[in-house]
């Protein structure tokens, strides 16, 4: 049954997506959007699943990909957000203003 | 020699870029700034030996090809005019150089000045020499700058800065007229050679009218002529060989020379008869003038003015070879009156008011001999250079008017009080006066050098022979120039209106114009006319003698024995007239209020609107405000806030991805 899935994977998205524009702190925010994400991935293997070989292994093949993109984003993301704590000594961004013009 | 012509302006142009850029000690700038007029001179009396020569130096300006193209080389012509001219203005422009290095000695700025100087002879010289209009109006401009430059030459002071830009700007008027005849003259001949046009008809006469208008215009600033005379007595706020050499001799004669080259044109077009009621005026209104002014320089300058409306009169009575005449003893004699004056000054430590001078011919009796011979000269002392060619253009101008006329009387007024103002002039400075006691006997006065001396002495010599001596042989050379004097003569009846009878009377006024003036009347059975051009002849010339005796008479009557009189009449019923006539009649007030103060105000206004408001306010600040105001619009979106970008960046995706799924879902 596709829409099952395909209703986890929107849930696991609407919540990452939620975490992201409200919580307000940066780690929280990274991992929401591993949560988003993932939520795509699910999304991505339910479709690989329904169309089965007709559609070829394109869907699993792009899961692995965005795993291996969201890793390396991580580690990416989290230099910055200790960059930025050593620096502001806080990852709340209530207080990172500095941009506004 | 043709193919050397081109070292004659070149020389000096020479000596003007050594001392404007080497940086030479004096000694040495003196001499290179001094060598270069003394060489033209050579180079112009050799070129004078063998008149008419001519040069095409190089190809100027060309446009265009065809009929009505426009090519003007850069072409040298010497005939007698401008070998008169380039006499004259290396001659004594040489004197004024040797003269400037004693004069100049203690100045800083010496290399300057014989710079300057220098340039100034390249300007005059490619002026006269020029054989084209424009080339004349490349010598024209330049005068005007070095003009400029030598009356502000002492810049440090605003007063000198001021003469110098009040100078530059009066002559922009008549520079402009200038500009304008050229064109009518192109319009008029197709051509602006002199030699070209000099035997073309004129056919447009109102093209022509016009053209002598605009060419006058430019004369009358160049040649400080009513209205535009009013910069020429603030010009001696430069050194004296400056006014001596540009703002006496040479310069400010470029405008006779002028109207006698476009003589054809003053002639065709009837402007001869306005020429001579401003020169007329002119003569009278500075002549009046000069009596009342208690600076030297101021005196002379006033006189200078009122000698150009006499040779200007000359012009006007169609006799031109009467006006350059004039040019020719006047640039002895003035440039003699001038540096004698510069010798006054320089001897008595920088004082020009005549009032503190007197009982000098004691102290300086080499420069009083001097400075006398070149009054008496002025004032047309008999047989003296001034007196022979005063006469000839009182004379002329009798009977270019067949009688008297209001130009004749105001010109005879003129030489009566020409004399009064000089006779004024030396008594004040170097006889004693009766019962005054002068200055300090023990102060220290600078005797002139042998360097200042010598020019003295030479142009001494020309102010007193030179009329006689020069008088037949300048006639015979410039009858050649103005030539055929029929054509003059043919012009002037066709257009001035007229028997023929009075037109031949004009036309041999003069008898001893040339040797062709008894042929001429011969041919024509009109023999009878010469015994009346010797009458005419006499009449003036004893009028002219009374007129001097008058004048100097009771210039020394007044200043001697009559001084109290003089004195009470002054102070007394004359006191308006005499401040009036000391004031300049206020001209310069006038002018003032007349135009400085209306385009100051036009500035003002145009400085506002244009200035402020349109460029300032609305352009450049506009920009700005632009720049400024879109920065402040953009700027709102961007709060800083990392939630509410990340939250525009969904919305934007998702509008994306609406707009995605709207389009390629149909």
């Amino acid at each position: 049954m596709i829409s099952n899935y395909l209703v986890l994977s929107a849930a696991l998205f609407a919540v990452g997506a939620f975490g992201v524009l409200a919580r307000r702190n940066l780690l929280i925010m990274l991992m929401s959007v591993e949560l988003m994400l993932n939520g795509v991935n699910v999304a991505l293997l339910a479709f690989a699943r329904h169309w089965g070989s007709a559609g070829g292994q394109h869907g699993q093949v792009f899961v692995i990909m965005v795993m291996g993109v969201a890793a390396a984003e991580v580690a990416v993301g989290l230099a910055i957000l200790i960059a930025v704590f050593r620096n502001k000594k806080t990852v709340d961004t209530g207080d990172l203003g500095s941009m506004k013009g | 020699m043709s193919g050397l012509l081109w070292l004659i302006p070149c020389l000096p142009l020479a000596g003007f870029l050594v001392n404007l850029f080497a940086r030479l000690p004096k000694p040495l700038a003196a001499i290179v700034g001094c060598a270069g007029p003394i060489a033209s001179f050579a180079l112009s009396v050799a070129a004078f030996a063998q008149l008419p020569v001519e040069q095409q130096v190089f190809d100027w300006i060309k446009v265009g090809a065809g009929p009505g193209a426009l090519s003007v080389p850069f072409g040298l012509r010497v005939d007698g005019l401008t070998g008169v001219m380039i006499l004259v203005v290396t001659g004594v422009g040489s004197l004024i150089h040797v003269y400037s290095v004693a004069y100049m000695q203690d100045d800083d700025g010496f290399a300057r000045f014989f710079a300057y100087l220098n340039l100034f002879m390249f300007s005059m010289l490619v002026l006269v020499m020029g054989d084209s209009l424009v080339l004349m109006f490349l010598g024209w401009e330049g005068v005007g700058l070095c003009s400029y430059l030598l009356i502000g030459f002492w810049y440090k002071e605003l007063k000198n800065a001021d003469a110098g830009k009040k100078a530059f700007i009066v002559n922009r008027v008549g520079d402009l007229g200038f500009v304008l005849g050229i064109f009518c003259v192109w319009q008029l001949f197709g051509t602006l050679d002199f030699a070209k046009m000099g035997g073309m008809p004129v056919n447009q006469e109102s093209l022509a009218f016009w053209g002598a208008v605009f060419l006058f215009v430019g004369a009358c600033g160049k040649s400080a002529q009513i209205p535009l005379f009013v910069w020429l007595p603030d010009a001696m706020a430069g050194p004296t060989p400056v006014s001596a050499l540009i703002h006496a001799a040479t310069m400010v004669t470029a405008g006779i020379y002028m109207v006698g080259r476009m003589h054809f044109l003053f002639a065709a077009s009837g402007m001869l008869h306005v020429l001579g009621g401003v020169a007329a005026a002119t003569a009278l209104l500075a002549g009046v003038i000069a009596v009342a002014q208690n600076d030297i320089k101021k005196v002379l300058a006033y006189s200078t003015v009122s000698q150009l409306g006499f040779m200007f009169a000359g012009m006007a009575s169609a006799q031109f070879t009467t006006g350059i005449f004039h040019v020719v003893t006047h640039a002895f004699f003035k440039a003699l009156l001038f540096l004698g004056a510069g010798a006054v000054i320089h001897a008595l430590h920088g004082e020009q008011d005549i009032r503190k001078m007197g009982g000098l011919a004691r102290k300086l009796p080499g420069l009083a001999v001097v400075f006398i011979a070149g009054g008496l000269a002025l004032a047309g002392m008999p047989l003296t250079a001034g007196y022979v060619s005063k006469d000839a253009i009182l004379a002329a101008t009798y009977a270019a008017h067949t009688g008297p006329s209001l130009v004749w009387v105001t010109l005879a007024a003129t030489a009566f009080i020409t004399a009064f103002y000089t006779t004024r002039l030396i008594l004040v400075v170097f006889m004693p006066r009766p019962g005054e006691h002068h200055g300090d006997p023990h102060h220290e006065i600078h005797k002139p050098g042998i360097l200042m001396m010598a020019p003295l002495a030479i142009l001494a010599v020309l102010s007193l022979a030179g009329g006689l001596l020069l008088e037949k042989p300048l006639a015979h050379l410039l009858g050649n120039v103005w030539g055929t004097e029929a054509r003059v003569h043919e012009l002037a009846m066709r257009l001035q209106g007229g028997s023929e009878f009075d037109r031949a009377k004009a036309f041999i006024a003069l008898e001893k114009m040339g040797p062709g003036v008894e042929e001429y009347l011969e041919t024509r059975h009109l023999e009878g006319l010469l015994k009346q051009a010797h009458h005419v002849h006499s009449l003036n010339q004893g009028l002219s003698i009374v007129l001097f005796f008058g004048g100097f008479l009771s210039a020394f009557y007044l200043y001697g024995r009559g001084r109290e009189t003089l004195k009470g009449f002054v102070e007394g019923p004359g006191r308006r007239l005499h401040s009036l006539v000391e004031n300049k009649f206020y001209v310069d007030e006038i002018y003032e209020y007349l135009v400085v103060a209306p385009v100051r105000m036009g500035a003002t206004v145009v400085w506002f609107l244009v200035d402020r408001l349109l460029i300032d306010t609305l352009l450049v600040g506009g920009a700005g405000k632009i720049v400024y105001g879109a920065g402040w619009v953009f700027r709102r979106p961007h709060t800083g806030s990392v939630n509410v970008a990340i939250g525009s960046f969904m919305v934007g995706a998702l509008a994306m991805l609406a707009w995605m799924v709207f389009r390629f879902t149909r």
